[in-house]
């Protein structure tokens, strides 16, 4: 099935026009822009620092850094989403880092906090949906060990010298893995990637 | 490792070592560095990084979402409107003793009071004015100080805001010469096989000829070297000239199982192209160049540009 990218979604605006707005010093494009992905980045801030608390904190500071810097966002680069997600996930890593909490990573925050489902509403709801299920889906086809280096760069920050120390592995099994890794995902996304294009 | 990996790995590696340098922000950081790769490729490049970037940026989607309270974003809303963030209860006493209402008596109190007003009475009352006006003046005073306090705390986050901006533009340049530095060293190390291949005394040589009647670029050649153990190669073209509609030209290996394909590439007018890996599929048999509408096509669809003809000997 065919999902709705929400820069085609036709009761709302696109990102890109939401950003150009923000960047244009209009409030309620923030906002919409909020509605849009602050669950998804909440998800992502609190995967990596391991507490709702500290990851709200980092979502506003995230929307604040989008109010003030919208017009460095440069549209052949990345698309709007994954400019937010990369955004916070530097964000994250970098206050990880200075906190030097690295072991908390490991715990999952889910026990502690109770999950609350966001659910933006409409097409970009279901957009959203599907685009979560086709990633676990392609996601959970990944060998454990190609998923595991994956997940070590991405969440934890690790360059590819610090995981094969973390995980005893030689240098070039992790890259290896890794490169497997991106190859597969790449392959398996190609669809949602091109309506990011 | 190192010696195996392709344009496309060293875009990967160089993608993932940027974002572990922390320099996660495409749209706000100078561009993250290339891999070494055959002349004046950006575009192909480039399209590549970005495709490995989108790639990620699906990542934490497999994540359940965690909805924000509602007053987080009733908080955003407020500090970009330049409001405060959370207002102080302590504050709100403030204001209400600041209109000093004893010294406004009601009406009725005015005609209570009026008739036994004398003038020793009026005389004793007079001093109890002055604590009002002095305790309206120091509240006074004490708002001054507190919209003066606020506006310092204000410049203060506006400047440590602006330090931690400095701060990722220094950490993104950091980053960007360090992955320059190992991209060189990648480029060297490439360039020091690709001798090592070419003047090996075993090393195998075809060349590529022009394909088509009449061939489709009756000046483009090239030359294709493999090692003896059939796995390293390098390639050398000359005289390709720049596709065109958005076309790419595609390398294949003409394997036991049908065409591989190995690498898409642009060309540009008068600019050699050089391709190598240390992989080639099993039982290669011939080598060719077609044009390509889509890069990540699986089987050859557009026309034949150049051929391997006496490739026998490859594997």
């Amino acid at each position: 099935m065919n999902s709705i990218p929400p820069t085609s979604s036709p009761e709302s605006p696109s990102d890109g026009a939401l950003l150009r707005q923000v960047a244009d010093r209009q409030p309620e494009a923030l906002g919409a822009l909020y509605n849009r992905y602050a669950s998804t980045l909440l998800a992502l801030a609190k995967r990596i620092l391991g507490s709702a608390a500290d990851a709200e904190e980092l979502l506003q500071e995230v929307f604040l850094h989008v109010w003030n810097h919208a017009s460095r966002y440069d549209p052949a680069r990345s698309s709007v989403s994954t400019w937010l997600v990369l955004v916070t996930r530097s964000r994250a890593i970098d206050r990880l880092r200075t906190r030097k909490v690295v072991e908390r990573t490991h715990e999952s925050s889910a026990q502690r906090d109770p999950v609350r489902h966001a659910s933006p509403g409409g097409a970009e709801a279901v957009f959203l949906h599907e685009r979560r299920e086709r990633v676990q889906r392609e996601l959970s086809k990944l060998p454990p060990e190609q998923r595991q280096v994956l997940e070590m760069a991405f969440y934890e920050g690790l360059s590819q010298s610090e995981i094969a120390a973390r995980a005893d592995l030689p240098l070039g099994t992790v890259k290896t893995r890794t490169l497997l890794a991106m190859k597969k995902l790449r392959n398996a996304l190609r669809d949602e990637i091109r309506q990011l294009l | 490792m190192n010696g195996e990996l392709t344009s496309e790995d060293l875009t990967i590696l160089a993608a993932l070592e940027a974002l572990a340098a922390g320099d996660g922000t495409p749209g706000s950081s100078p561009r993250p560095p290339l891999p070494p790769r055959p002349q004046d490729a950006d575009d192909t490049a480039e399209m590549l990084a970005r495709l490995y970037t989108e790639a990620l940026g699906l990542v934490p989607y497999e994540l359940d979402p965690v909805a924000p309270s509602p007053a987080a974003r009733d908080r955003l809303m407020s500090a970009i409107a330049g409001e405060e963030t959370r207002p102080s209860p302590a504050a709100e006493p403030a204001r209400v003793v600041a209109p000093p209402s004893p010294a406004r008596p009601t009406t009725q109190e005015m005609r209570v009071q009026r008739p036994t007003l004398t003038g020793a009475a009026a005389v004793r009352r007079r001093p109890s004015r002055w604590p009002l006006a002095l305790a309206a003046s120091l509240v006074l005073a004490l708002l001054g100080v507190s919209g003066w306090l606020y506006l310092q705390v204000d410049q203060e986050r506006r400047t440590i805001a602006r330090l931690r901006q400095d701060l990722d533009v220094e950490r993104s340049r950091a980053a960007g010469a360090q992955a320059q530095a190992r991209q060189l060293q990648a480029r060297s190390l490439d360039m020091r096989q690709k001798f090592a291949l070419v003047t090996s005394p075993a090393v195998e040589v075809s060349s590529m000829r022009p394909m088509g009647r009449p061939p489709l670029q009756p000046a483009a050649r090239g030359v294709l070297f493999v090692a003896p153990d059939h796995q390293h190669w390098y390639l050398s073209l000359q005289g390709l000239q720049p596709a065109a509609g958005g076309k790419v030209y595609k390398l294949w290996f003409v394997a036991d199982q049908g065409p591989v394909g190995v690498s898409a590439f642009p060309a540009q007018s008068g600019v050699p192209i050089e391709l190598s890996s240390q992989e080639m599929p099993t039982g290669t048999k011939a080598a060719m160049i077609t044009l390509e509408t889509d890069p990540f096509a699986a089987t050859p669809s557009g026309p034949e540009v150049l051929r391997a003809g006496a490739v026998s000997p490859i594997s």
